[in-house]
Parts: C-alpha cells; sequence; structure tokens
C-alpha cells in the first residue's frame, strides 16, 4: 500500500476508536448507579433487599468481623460482598444474594 | 550533525492515539476500580476495543507498527539484552527486541485482566475476582518495567523516546536496523 494509502487507513483506524468510545461513554453513567448508600438505604426502606444487620446477626458469622461490607450488582444481581475476620486472624469474603439473602457460590472459600 | 531529512515518520497516528489512549484508558481504569461500577466496566471495554484494534494494526499496518518489524527470537532478545548490559546495545528505528516483548506483554496482561473482570459475576466470583487484580497489579508492574525499559534506552541513545511517540518523529541512525 502506497505511503498515503497507510496514512488514511490509520485515520481511520482512529476514527473507528473513537467512535467505539462514543459508543461506550455516551449518556454517561445510569441513574441507579448512583450514590452506593443512597441506594442501598432506598432498596432497603422499599423492603427489597434484607438488612445488613440482619445478614450479619446469622450464626455462621458470629464471631466475625466485619472489615468491609458492599452492596454491589452483579450482571442485574444485587450481592452483599462481606470481607470477614474470623476469630483464627484470617481474611475471607463472603457472598449473599441481597434479595433472598442466600449465600452464594465463591462464598467461604480462601 | 544530522540533516532535517534525517527525521523520519516512525511511530503512524494510530499507533500514537493508541498509545496514548491506552495511558488515559488504564489510569482512569486503575482509579475508577471499585468506586465507579458503570465508568470502569465500560473504561474496560474500551481498552479491549483498543487491545483488538491494535492487534488488527499489527497484522495489516505500516512498517513498524507490525509484529513482524518488531517481534525477534528469544535468542536474538536474549543477545539485545547482553549488549544493553555491556552499555551498547544496536539502536532500532522501531521497537527494538525488548520493547517489542514488552507490547506482546502489555497487551497479554491487558487481555487476561479485562477477560477475568468480565467473568466476576458468573460462579467462582472470588476466583474472578482474584485472578483480576492478580492480572490488574501485574500489568502495572509491566508499565514500570517498560518505563524505565524507556528512560534506558532514551539515555544510551541520546535520544527522546517519550517526544518521539507523542510526535512520531525519529533521527535515523547509520547503523540503524
Amino acid at each position: 500500500m502506497s505511503e498515503t494509502g497507510m496514512t488514511r487507513l490509520s485515520w481511520l483506524f482512529i476514527a473507528l476508536t473513537l467512535a467505539s468510545a462514543v459508543a461506550l461513554f455516551q449518556g454517561g453513567a445510569p441513574a441507579v448507579a448512583g450514590d452506593d448508600h443512597d441506594e442501598a438505604r432506598d432498596l432497603r426502606q422499599a423492603g427489597n433487599i434484607i438488612p445488613l444487620s440482619e445478614l450479619v446477626a446469622r450464626p455462621e458469622l458470629l464471631g466475625q468481623r466485619v472489615l468491609e461490607a458492599e452492596l454491589e450488582r452483579e450482571h442485574g444481581r444485587l450481592v452483599y460482598e462481606l470481607e470477614l475476620l474470623d476469630e483464627a486472624g484470617r481474611v475471607h469474603e463472603r457472598y449473599y444474594d441481597a434479595v433472598t439473602g442466600q449465600p452464594l457460590k465463591g462464598s467461604g472459600e480462601d | 550533525m544530522q540533516l532535517e531529512r534525517d527525521r523520519v515518520l516512525v511511530w503512524d497516528p494510530f499507533v500514537r492515539m493508541f498509545h496514548w489512549s491506552l495511558v488515559l484508558a488504564y489510569l482512569l481504569v486503575w482509579l475508577s476500580a471499585e468506586e465507579w461500577e458503570w465508568l470502569h466496566e465500560q473504561t474496560g471495554y474500551f481498552i479491549l476495543v483498543l487491545i483488538g484494534m491494535r492487534v488488527l494494526w499489527g497484522l495489516l499496518g505500516p512498517r513498524h507498527a507490525r509484529f513482524s518489524d518488531f517481534l525477534h527470537s528469544s535468542r536474538q532478545t536474549l543477545d539485545y539484552l547482553n549488549d544493553l548490559r555491556s552499555g551498547s546495545p544496536q539502536h532500532y528505528l522501531g521497537h527494538n527486541p525488548a520493547g517489542g516483548w514488552m507490547v506482546i506483554m502489555l497487551l497479554s496482561s491487558l487481555l487476561a485482566t479485562a477477560a477475568s473482570g468480565m467473568l466476576i459475576g458468573t460462579d467462582h466470583a472470588e476466583l474472578w475476582e482474584d485472578l483480576h487484580e492478580g492480572f490488574a497489579n501485574f500489568t502495572l508492574l509491566l508499565i514500570f518495567l517498560h518505563l524505565g525499559g524507556v528512560l534506558l534506552s532514551s539515555l544510551l541513545h541520546r535520544e527522546n523516546l517519550i517526544g518521539a511517540m507523542w510526535s512520531g518523529m525519529k533521527k535515523r541512525r547509520n547503523a540503524d536496523v
């Protein structure tokens, strides 16, 4: 290919890349992804998810310190992600479905 | 004395846009991790687009953008690293053999980071999350090695490689390959 042809192709690649960036970022973040705390509070008050306090009071979590608790949307599913410190001093993570309270796969393994 | 005609275009517009977009995107994806999920994921997809376009460009782009221009055998690469240690490595107009392998490692590590990130939320979330973090950190390590290589090569050959990635222009040397 000639040098000018190659330069044109180079700019075409730039245009395609920028177009994909526009497609990916247009519209900005969806409204539901607003402030995590507000969203968590709203969902809990509407009775859509179980309260975090109910989760950490479970027998299997007794004696464990909650280092970090997050409510996340994983592929449309609301998930509580808990980082726990057990009595032996080990840190591990557990995942719970925030609607049903069911433990999820990947839980407890370290 | 170097003449103006010895300045040649080495990095075409797409290679330069790719490089600096990736720098910006990696910064964005790193800072948004665990904070702004939407931004983090969209930037991750954008990095995948960048990688895909670069791989395509590596097959059909101009000379110095092509994988065939900068991929060398392990023997040649080790020889280059030995010369580097002695302080007088061969000057390459495009990527040198070590730089060429760095391109491949960075692209692969970014691809692995993106792929494992997309698998979080399927089964074995914790496993994918650990892998995602591991590859992200490994990529960061590669970036620091890349910066070290660029700095070392710039000093040894007395040329500004960062400026060259911005303008695309480098000075040709008599013994260039």
